[in-house]
């Protein structure tokens, strides 16, 4: 398998991730990195040579310990946004996932933890409403209304800073 | 601006936007100079530019067109072998109305064009799949999305037999 789709040049960054839309019960499963003052949904970079939907399930068996069924893609994002001194030119592919049976639906507290290196991952449950997840900063924001109405027919979207 | 083209030896990923331009059941393709294979016309995106203007910019630059309201109708996440060279690409098609000056000719090169000092050669071809394996459209993913369009976009992942 190859590199991330990772590719930096001065002052700028473009990768190519992929994220779960993973609902329960009026909740959405949520990330969070220690020391990260944001949130995110689970996934990750896509490797070259690597399909987004296999990228997702590499992914989720790693932050989760979950094989999961990748339901269908709902949406593809170009974005374009500064994170500390970087320019970021994204694409990323939302996908919606099932529940993984292995996280527990537990409310106001971490269901869920995941270690890499130095890093820690928390995840937690967060109810699909505007106050909930304006508290959790959800990144990215625009998204959010359609995580909590999930869009009919796939969707494109270009977020522009 | 820089492309969005990443070479690590023979690896390739790029990012790519074309015009699905349809006109009574044909579709302009473009050949680079002599190549034994056409394109959908389109170019690459380029760094903090997105799939929508980058299709804007192609269009005026291959067809000197001002193109209105494109429509996107597939997101192709591609696999294959070309110019010796392993794509991981990332394709946005956009349906584009057929530019006025584009001349409805099809028998043959229809209007020639220029573009990073290579010669472009503009043709309509049936857009049927036969048709557009006769002529050898690139990437092959193409060949059998042309003919009928979905509604809204669709995301499709297309790895092909050889990569």
């Amino acid at each position: 398998m190859g590199i991330d789709l990772s590719f930096k040049s001065p002052g700028a960054r473009f990768n190519v991730r992929c994220a779960a839309i993973i609902k329960h019960e009026g909740h959405i499963l949520c990330d969070n990195e220690r020391g990260v003052d944001f949130s995110f949904l689970p996934g990750g970079r896509i490797k070259r040579g690597e399909l987004s939907a296999d990228a997702l399930q590499r992914e989720l068996s790693e932050e989760l310990n979950a094989e999961i069924v990748v339901r269908k893609p709902l949406i593809v994002a170009e974005s374009f946004f500064s994170l500390g001194s970087e320019r970021f030119h994204e694409l990323a592919f939302y996908f919606e996932v099932s529940r993984p049976k292995n996280i527990p639906f537990v409310l106001d507290k971490d269901c869920h933890r995941h270690d890499e290196g130095d890093s820690s991952f928390f995840f937690r449950w967060v109810e699909t409403s505007p106050d909930a997840m304006a508290q959790v900063d959800l990144k990215p924001g625009p998204l959010h209304k359609h995580f909590v109405d999930l869009p009919k027919a796939p969707l494109h979207v270009i977020l522009e800073e | 601006m820089s492309n969005l083209t990443f070479d690590e030896g023979i690896n390739r990923v790029n990012v790519r936007t074309a015009g699905i331009i349809r006109r009574d059941g044909h579709v302009l393709v473009v050949r680079e100079d002599d190549d034994d294979f056409v394109c959908l016309p389109g170019g690459r995106v380029q760094r903090g530019e997105s799939s929508l203007a980058a299709i804007h910019r192609e269009m005026m630059e291959e067809l000197n067109a001002e193109i209105e309201a494109p429509q996107l109708k597939y997101v192709i996440e591609n696999f294959f072998w070309r110019y010796g060279k392993r794509f991981h690409e990332f394709a946005f098609y956009y349906e584009v109305e057929p530019p006025a000056h584009v001349p409805f000719v099809i028998d043959g090169v229809c209007q020639k064009g220029e573009d990073d000092g290579k010669e472009l050669s503009f043709e309509w071809v049936p857009f049927s799949a036969n048709h557009l394996c006769r002529v050898n459209l690139h990437p092959i993913a193409m060949r059998t999305r042309i003919l009928s369009l979905p509604e809204a976009f669709e995301h499709h992942t297309v790895v092909d037999p050889e990569y």
